[in-house]
């Protein structure tokens, strides 16, 4: 895959960071990674649900020196979990320098949109694979594999993701 | 994700930058043996800069070679924000009611 290594990476160090420890997670009790709380505690950005219209699943920006996270509250809990997975990857990989600017007179500094069906430019794909590496890093499903949890509807309620997002992953995986 | 182009962009905007303070594009392109049009478009990126040529700019403008690359994040970060310009581009109504929610949204225990 052509993607950068740098989504892979950033969502490694953010798990260790969280204190999930791959190694040594047992997988059987399930493997849902608490991205809420990685937001709020590990990230200090804070996560606010809002009813927009359906095209906008997150945005991410910063205001008056704080960073936060808008969902889509009429979107289901799986679905949220990915977005926001998906904003704090545009924070860690695409936000960086910009954030030092903070001129709050031009509003959205740093906003982006995840419209569902448009991953057709790399940033939105970056973000993306960032998340799919946090919600469902691949030492994970190879030990849930291992222990012959393999349908993807079984791995995809482990992980509490969507089981698209879970094909996805298998598929990029190779598992699929 | 690190994108050629920006690559190329950014290295000539740094190369114009230091060499506004001492040179013509013209006095540049003769001192390292290359014609004033592709020193040209070694500025704006337009053409891919050589390695040697990129030494050799920094020799004559008395500068440390790294002076003239730009990091691996400004890189990124030039991509991201072309990027999400395009993203960006979603409907008014969308676009509005981000901009409203973005506004109302302050600090403390939003969440």
């Amino acid at each position: 895959m052509k993607i950068s290594t740098t989504a892979t990476k950033k969502a490694k160090k953010l798990l260790a960071q969280a204190g999930v420890n791959l190694d040594s997670l047992d997988v059987s009790g399930g493997c849902s990674i608490d991205v809420n709380k990685i937001a709020e505690d590990v990230l200090k950005i804070t996560v606010v649900p809002h009813p927009f219209t359906n095209e906008i699943s997150g945005v991410f920006f910063k205001k008056d020196g704080k960073l936060f996270i808008g969902v889509n509250s009429t979107h289901n809990d799986k679905r949220n979990r990915f977005t926001i997975a998906h904003e704090i990857g545009h924070y860690l990989l695409h936000a960086g320098e910009a954030l030092h600017y903070d001129d709050s007179s031009k509003l959205p500094l740093v906003a982006a949109y995840f419209r569902s069906d448009n991953v057709a430019n790399e940033v939105e794909r970056e973000a993306n694979h960032f998340a799919a590496e946090l919600l469902m890093p691949a030492e994970l499903i190879a030990k849930c594999v291992e222990a012959n949890i393999k349908s993807t509807t079984a791995l995809a309620e482990r992980f509490n993701v969507s089981e698209q997002a879970m094909t996805y992953r298998l598929v990029n995986l190779g598992y699929l | 994700m690190i994108d050629e182009k920006h690559v190329y962009v950014l290295i000539g905007n740094r190369i114009k930058e230091l060499r506004d303070k001492k040179f013509s594009q013209e006095e540049l392109a003769k001192a390292i043996g290359v014609s004033r049009a592709s020193i040209a478009n070694y500025e704006s990126g337009k053409q891919a800069i050589y390695i040697s040529d990129l030494y050799k700019i920094a020799d004559v403008l008395e500068v440390d070679i790294a002076s003239l690359l730009p990091s691996i994040d400004q890189i990124r970060l030039q991509s991201a924000e072309e990027k999400l310009e395009e993203v960006t581009n979603i409907g008014e109504t969308a676009r509005k009611e981000l901009e409203d929610f973005i506004k109302n949204t302050q600090g403390g225990d939003a969440s």
